[in-house]
């Protein structure tokens, strides 16, 4: 009987237990259920929210209310802080308000999720850019070129070259930048103001002879393009064919009569021209004359430079030169004696101090002899 | 086709094992405190999710975008006229932060909290919280978690040891959930409630404290609370300002507890029948605040995010770090449902963000912007204000996974804590606690009574032992009026055993009164010499709390005290008179006597 009773007792007890489990995993089941809609209610709301911050954050950015717009792009990155657009236009907007720093960490969070993010490389290049960091833009420029873009990506890509190109061409390395030069030049679109940009890029770059080809194309194509003849001209007087390049000059004066620059450069181009004893078809005579003009040119110039880098070691060459150039001329110059006064010429200008600052009237000096030295 | 009295015939073994089964679970007290770590685990991380969006959903009804001055005046004091009215009505327990509730709990109610508070405290909360009284939803969830676990151990019909084990771990799971870091969870569960760090508990507490993360993750995703850019040192001078961080935060740390503790004091002084409608004080406060400055309203966790990513003007941080002192204060003391954990963090980020702010002025070059001083500085002022410096400190690591950050956190956390320690010496929760009448067991004054050692006790006197060529006759005629139950029977300090006074009153009867004690242990079923089960001991570096519990064990009012080295090598003794006169209470009854 006792024992029967006991059973009894036993049974209701773990049915208590067992019922306090069953109620247990049915409120987990529940509040789960709750859970998930409950969260799904919040995402939409934050997206929806975010959305909402970000229109207006671009659109004060639009009105310049720099600030402001980043508040809200930073309270839309906030309310959906895994949507990139949203990372991205608050990182540009820091940018342009000058948030480099901001812009950055915000940057390298974005890259650590998605390494491949192209844009994402692209802002981070400019931010390092800005603050001159050049090399670490350099590699970011790279990440961007080579990362992933959207839709229209074939546009964010060249813009990242030449965003890269143009950053190479502020620095010494023209090895570099012809290197980026190269596959942009197959790549890029083949509309005119691309190709003139890129022509202009290969001269900053020293290749002469393909931006040449470049503004050669140009000009077949529309003889009445000022630009181009004046790009063309550029190339030519790098090249040192200072004959043609006072033509191309010209011609682009002739065009455009409002261009100052073209008309600038072919002052100097015909002064250049003027002064070069080694043009074809002159008499010796004319070629040693020219040659002395040089060297007293050349003179001229290192006197007028007293700064510093200038050693007294120097002095006895400019004195030979002083003494050279105080000799009357023969009535017969030979081709020798003309050799001579361009190799004192050559000498003195290589001892002039680098950081010198040019007399304006010695430019023409400058271009004959600096291509003379390369 | 089987029929009903076969299916009957083949349902009751069936059930009863079943019910076998959940005896067996029932009876292994190990295997139960797993299962329902897990299951606890599980409900209150679910439970507190549901608590955390129900709150932001109301929150997001209750101040939509473009919302006026009037309403952020107007809700905070609806908000807190409400609440206060359901908590004197129906939740009297479920007021405030909920640590010390759940403390209370733990150390006095035998682990009982109803659910009746637990459904206070979860709607209570989410009114208040989402009205934008400035309080934290963590003490609320720790309570909450703590109370379903009692409320599931009570229904389980398990010991009062059990509910009371429960109860911090059901307090870890939602902290885990509630803040996203599940380690902290544990160390504060063991730290702040229990007291503890090393309570046996310690593997319920992980079990569950990880099930709750892990449910957190699978609703919500993995989503830090605040999303904090990399860290970096950028010269050891830092370390110098981090110092001063701590020194600024602590202070800042003491006049905020002591603020919240004199008003608290005050509000309670006030009529019994006022106490449904001193809650709008608060509402009323951080609403006339919120007109004028809406970032003090609620707990503030955007601007905190914001402070961090190091986008706001020194004279905001300062204004506002100020003001949510004084609206957290007014708010909590007033009697609205709410934490201070919160409200820690957000004034930590502030004083943290204004003394980087600064520190950058001045040395733009040698520090990092205010965002890292804002995360150092919440860590201190959690350190500082909730006296939990270790918890606080794996808190901020976890928030940030950066592990640079832990020698300037360190520093700070430090500093705070021993400047609150040494300006407020009660803790925040204890101190609230003692305001309402219950007098909590102090951790620190534990662990001082703990370090009070055997050493500190014990004495040797030649004339209290007996050399092995002692009669029984001698030692008999020796310890006549001595009040000890035995003495050591030594060589040197060579121990031998304790000899006990009913051994030598058996040898008296039995007329062996010239035998030497030597001959009396040797006859001992005695093992071997250094075997400790034969010569019960104490070492010099016991407590007297294990004294105690030995003496009580055996029987004895005296015991030898031996080396560690050698549990032969007697180092003197100790009784319990001894342990009583360490403690003052020997003293204390002689003068109480003289008194008389």
């Amino acid at each position: 009987m006792n024992e029967a009773r006991a059973a009894r007792r036993s049974a209701a007890s773990a049915g208590s237990f067992v019922g306090t489990f069953a109620l247990i995993f049915a409120a987990i089941a529940g509040l789960f259920a709750l859970d998930t809609f409950l969260a799904d209610r919040e995402r939409a709301a934050n997206r929806s929210e975010a959305r909402r911050l970000f229109e207006e954050g671009v659109r004060l950015e639009r009105r310049g209310a720099m600030p402001a717009a980043v508040d809200r792009l930073r309270s839309a990155v906030s309310a959906e802080r895994e949507n990139p657009v949203y990372q991205r236009a608050l990182a540009a907007a820091l940018l342009a308000a000058g948030k480099e720093s901001d812009a950055q960490a915000l940057l390298t969070e974005r890259l650590q999720h998605d390494p491949l993010d192209a844009e994402a490389s692209l802002l981070m290049a400019r931010a390092l850019a800005g603050v001159g960091k050049t090399r670490q833009a350099i590699a970011f420029y790279h990440r961007a070129i080579y990362g992933q873009w959207g839709a229209g990506a074939s546009g964010g890509r060249m813009q990242a070259r030449f965003e890269l190109v143009e950053l190479l061409a502020s620095k010494p390395d023209r090895q570099e930048l012809l290197a980026e030069l190269l596959p942009l030049q197959t790549e890029a679109p083949t509309d005119v103001r691309t190709r003139k940009r890129i022509a202009r890029l290969f001269l900053t770059a020293g290749s002469p002879s393909r931006a040449m080809e470049i503004f050669r194309g140009i000009v077949r194509r529309d003889r009445t393009d000022a630009d181009g003849y004046a790009g063309l001209g550029e190339a030519e007087f790098q090249r040192g064919n200072y004959r043609a390049a006072c033509r191309d000059f010209a011609t682009a004066v002739k065009l455009k009569g409002s261009d100052s620059s073209a008309e600038a450069r072919l002052g100097l181009c015909t002064r250049v021209l003027a002064l070069d004893p080694t043009q074809r078809g002159l008499g010796t005579a004319e070629q040693y004359r020219r040659s002395r003009d040089l060297l007293a040119a050349t003179l001229g110039a290192f006197d007028s430079c007293t700064g510093p880098g200038r050693h007294a070691s120097d002095l006895p060459l400019a004195d030979s030169v002083r003494l050279a150039l105080g000799r009357p001329a023969p009535p017969s110059p030979t081709a020798e004696a003309m050799e001579d006064n361009l190799d004192l010429a050559e000498r003195l200008w290589r001892r002039r101090p680098p950081a010198c600052p040019m007399p304006s009237s010695g430019h023409a000096t400058e271009v004959l002899l600096k291509r003379w030295a390369e | 086709m089987s029929s009903p009295k076969s299916s009957r015939r083949t349902g009751l073994p069936v059930l009863s094992g079943l019910i076998g089964w959940v005896e067996a679970l029932r009876r292994r007290e190990s295997q139960l405190a797993l299962v329902l770590s897990l299951v606890i685990g599980a409900l209150v991380g679910l439970v507190v999710v549901a608590f955390i969006l129900l709150t932001g959903r109301l929150a997001a009804h209750m101040y939509p975008p473009g919302g006026t001055g009037w309403r952020r005046l107007l809700v905070p004091t609806l908000g807190s006229l409400i609440t206060g009215y359901l908590l004197y009505r129906y939740f009297p327990f479920a007021r405030g932060s909920g640590v010390p509730q759940t403390k209370t709990a733990v150390f006095i109610r035998d682990g009982r909290i109803s659910f009746r508070t637990v459904l206070g405290k979860f709607f209570c909360c989410s009114i208040s919280l989402a009205s934008g009284i400035a309080l934290g939803r963590e003490g609320p969830a720790v309570q909450i978690g703590a109370g379903i676990a009692s409320v599931i151990a009570r229904r389980l019909r398990l010991s009062k040891e059990q509910v009371k084990a429960l109860v911090p771990v059901g307090g870890a799971a939602a902290l885990a959930a509630a803040f996203n870091t599940p380690i902290a969870a544990v160390l504060f569960s063991l730290e702040e409630i229990m007291g503890d760090l090393h309570a046996p508990i310690l593997g319920s507490v992980v079990l569950s404290s990880a099930t709750s993360w892990m449910v957190l993750h699978l609703v919500l995703g993995d989503e830090p609370l605040f999303h904090v850019t990399a860290y970096q040192l950028t010269n050891p001078l830092e370390f110098a300002v981090y110092a001063v961080l701590g020194v600024v935060v602590g202070l800042g740390a003491v006049a905020f507890v002591k603020l919240l503790l004199r008003l608290r004091r005050w509000f309670l002084d006030l009529p019994q029948r006022t106490s449904w409608f001193q809650p709008v004080a608060g509402g009323l406060t951080v609403g006339l605040m919120g007109v004028f400055l809406p970032q003090v309203l609620g707990v503030g966790y955007p601007q905190v995010e914001r402070v961090l990513a190091g986008d706001m003007a020194l004279r905001a941080l300062v204004v506002l770090a100020i003001l949510k002192i004084v609206a957290t204060a007014v708010c909590y003391a007033s009697g609205n449902a709410g934490g201070i954990f919160g409200p820690s963090l957000f004034i930590g980020a502030m004083i943290g963000g204004s003394v980087g702010s600064v520190a950058h002025l001045l040395f733009p070059q040698s520090t990092s912007g205010p965002g890292a001083y804002a995360l150092v500085g919440m860590g201190a002022a959690f350190a500082g204000i909730v006296r939990t410096p270790l918890a606080s400190v794996i808190m901020i690591f976890e928030l940030t996974r950066d592990y640079t950050i832990i020698v300037p956190l360190m520093i700070s956390n430090l500093i705070a804590f021993f400047i609150s320690q040494r300006f407020q010496p009660q803790p925040i929760y204890e101190a609230l606690a003692r305001q309402d009448g219950v007098h909590l067991p102090s951790h620190e004054r534990r662990m001082r009574r703990a370090r009070v050692s055997v050493a500190s006790a014990m004495r040797f006197s030649e004339r209290e032992a007996f050399s092995p060529a002692t009669t029984v006759g001698e030692a008999l005629e020796r310890s006549g009026n001595d009040a000890l139950d035995a003495w050591p029977v030594v060589d040197g300090r060579d121990l031998h055993g304790m000899i006990e006074r009913s051994e030598l009153e058996q040898a008296f009867t039995q007329g062996r009164l010239d035998q030497p004690l030597a001959v009396l242990l040797r006859e001992r079923p005695s093992p071997h010499r250094a075997d400790a089960a034969a010569l019960p001991h104490l070492h010099p570096d016991h407590t007297l709390t294990l004294a105690l519990e030995r003496m009580g064990a055996l029987g004895r009012n005296v015991l030898p005290v031996v080396s560690r080295a050698n549990i032969r090598h007697l180092v003197g003794l100790v009784t319990l008179q001894d342990v009583l006169k360490a403690y003052g209470v020997s003293r204390a009854s002689r003068l109480a006597a003289r008194h008389e």
